[in-house]
């Protein structure tokens, strides 16, 4: 950015108390003769250019320690902002925008009626003040399962969901966690009848999905049974005629949408790195951010220590899975246990409880399905509000964000080869500095 | 003043014009296959991009003259590839076949996950001619 030197600042106040001098006189006729010339106009202009840009200069704080970015760094830094978040779709979701769906779901959501031991809701992980997640090491529903909670800002951008990316859409994610005997742990059948006998839930139903649900379909239907349930409640699940289950997927299936739309709502507001980075792309400094924090994100954004590579866009996530060195073999493997499962998956893009076109199902179509290659792979999490979102990792297993960069800041030789990540030479300074960046989206 | 009027929009045309431009440049890289029997062009309909599906197809020419008549539409051809620097392969599984209305073989699902190096291997299957030969196109996004 041009900056005026101290002798073009020198002249500007010598020009000026030049002015003022034969103002005071107004008649002189020297005076008169330049009021009225060109020249006069373009000094006037010229004094108002530098002066303006000497008082925006001395309102900067860091006039002596400035941070400058180039052209690529500010069009990464754009990239970043909540500015340039699109709306992304789920077509496998036609009620995703219905404001009745967005209401009924936000019921759903908050209801420990749809568990069963009436204890939990979705809302028991995904608390508000805590970033929509829990801050426990792993989930604490019906009993303790054995991932971390991740959060719900912004998770309809996402293209898979849970850590391992086992469903592929926000619906089918909903399900599975209504379903899961560490969750929920509420059965299928169980979740048709509240949404049948229950008449707020029922009027809910009807008004979004048009149709009203029969206490007479309940018949015969036992009050615990899923194919996700225990031993006893599959086995009365396999007895269900094809044609009743079909019908008892297909409203769980809509409950769920309405909870994916209520869901879908949930997005991260401005925070101070958006508005610096707005700030900083129009103008090209600004000091909203401090020293540190822009330091940490100079570092986050450089090759040096590719952060940017994989928490990118404005959720800072590629929405990708990689190998970070975090996966256990024979015991959490990621991305690669769950890959059969996904493809196989009666809720997914292309099953017959999608309202999505098989050409609009892409991202499962031409999923990776090696399994080696996407051993001990998880989905690359958001960064937003991160302050509020410890302990980190899949599993839980990082405290605080200290601990995450000495990880990164640790990877050896052998683990860049059997990992996705390189190796990061990073001081403890800017580890610091990163961390301050972080704290502030 | 009309004719400042003119001039001012005129040149928010020209503005507008070249980033509309810029936006649909395609995207395109030549390379000899390893045992120097195919030409291969990749041509990609925007500047490779991370995070969404790209639109690419294949032109494939044999190099070798006695061979230049032959129609190429019965390769076989499947890719590879992935980020040397940080030893993982593509994000997805892209499929390639040939399409009769543009004559080219199309890629679909084919998707970048990271920006930096990337490099793509084509690996041609002429099972007519029984020949195998791969071609390699190494990148930066």
């Amino acid at each position: 950015m041009w900056s005026p030197s101290i002798s073009l600042y020198s002249r500007s106040v010598e020009l000026t108390w030049f002015i003022l001098s034969l103002s005071k006189e107004s008649t002189h006729p020297l005076f008169l003769a330049f009021l009225y010339s060109r020249k006069f106009v373009a000094v006037i202009v010229l004094q108002i250019f530098i002066i303006s840009h000497a008082i925006a200069e001395l309102n900067q704080p860091e006039i002596t320690n400035k941070i400058e970015w180039t052209n690529l760094e500010l069009n990464i830094i754009k990239s970043l902002s909540l500015n340039a978040l699109k709306d992304k779709p789920d077509p496998s979701n036609q009620v995703i925008n219905n404001p009745l769906a967005i209401k009924f779901g936000k019921y759903l959501f908050n209801d420990t009626s749809l568990s069963q031991n009436g204890a939990v809701s979705c809302a028991t992980c995904h608390l508000k003040g805590k970033g929509f997640t829990d801050n426990k090491l792993v989930a604490m529903g019906a009993r303790a399962g054995i991932r971390n909670t991740p959060t719900l800002l912004n998770v309809s951008q996402q293209n898979w969901f849970f850590w391992d990316g086992k469903k592929d859409s926000l619906w089918a994610q909903a399900l599975s966690s209504i379903e899961n005997p560490a969750e929920h742990n509420f059965s299928r059948t169980e979740m048709f009848h509240l949404l049948t006998t229950h008449p707020f839930y029922n009027k809910q139903y009807e008004e979004v999905f048009g149709e009203k649900l029969l206490s007479d379909e309940l018949l015969g239907i036992p009050k615990i049974a899923g194919p996700n349930s225990h031993l006893d409640g599959l086995i009365r699940w396999k007895k269900i005629p094809k044609k009743q289950k079909k019908k008892i997927n297909q409203v769980v299936a809509n409950a769920s949408k309405a909870i994916a739309s209520y869901v879908s709502t949930i997005k991260s507001k401005s925070t101070r790195f958006d508005q610096f980075a707005n700030e900083v792309v129009a103008r090209g400094y600004s000091s909203i951010l401090t020293n540190s924090e822009k330091k940490g994100l100079k570092l986050f954004i450089s090759q040096k220590t590719g952060c940017i590579n994989c928490h990118s866009n404005p959720i800072f996530s590629n929405k990708d899975f990689h190998n970070i060195g975090t996966g256990i073999p024979a015991k959490d493997n990621g991305r690669s246990e769950v890959i059969d499962a996904v493809i196989h998956d009666p809720f997914n893009c292309l099953g017959e409880f999608s309202d999505a076109k098989p050409e609009q199902c892409l991202e499962l179509k031409y999923t990776k399905k090696d399994r080696h290659a996407l051993s001990g792979s998880f989905k690359t999490p958001t960064l937003r509000s991160i302050s509020k979102t410890a302990p980190y990792m899949h599993d839980g297993r990082y405290k605080n964000l200290q601990e995450v960069l000495k990880h990164y800041a640790n990877i050896t030789k052998n683990k860049a080869l059997e990992t996705d990540l390189p190796i990061m030479n990073i001081n403890k300074e800017e580890q610091d500095d990163l961390i301050s960046f972080l704290l502030t989206l | 003043m009309l004719r400042f009027l003119i001039l001012f929009l005129f040149s928010i045309l020209l503005h507008v014009s070249s980033q509309a431009n810029v936006l649909s440049t395609p995207w395109e890289q030549t390379e000899n296959s390893s045992k120097q029997l195919y030409k291969v062009q990749m041509h990609c309909e925007s500047p490779l991009n991370t995070g969404e599906f790209q639109q690419c197809h294949l032109i494939i020419n044999a190099l070798n003259a006695s061979r230049g008549t032959q129609s190429l539409e019965h390769l076989k051809i499947l890719i590879g590839g992935g980020m040397p620097a940080h030893s993982h392969g593509l994000p997805t599984e892209p499929i390639i076949n040939w399409s009769h209305a543009s004559k080219t073989y199309l890629i679909k699902g084919l998707k970048f996950s990271m920006p930096g190096k990337w490099v793509l291997h084509f690996y041609i299957d002429d099972k007519e001619n029984n020949i195998k030969d791969v071609v390699s196109f190494n990148f930066i996004i």
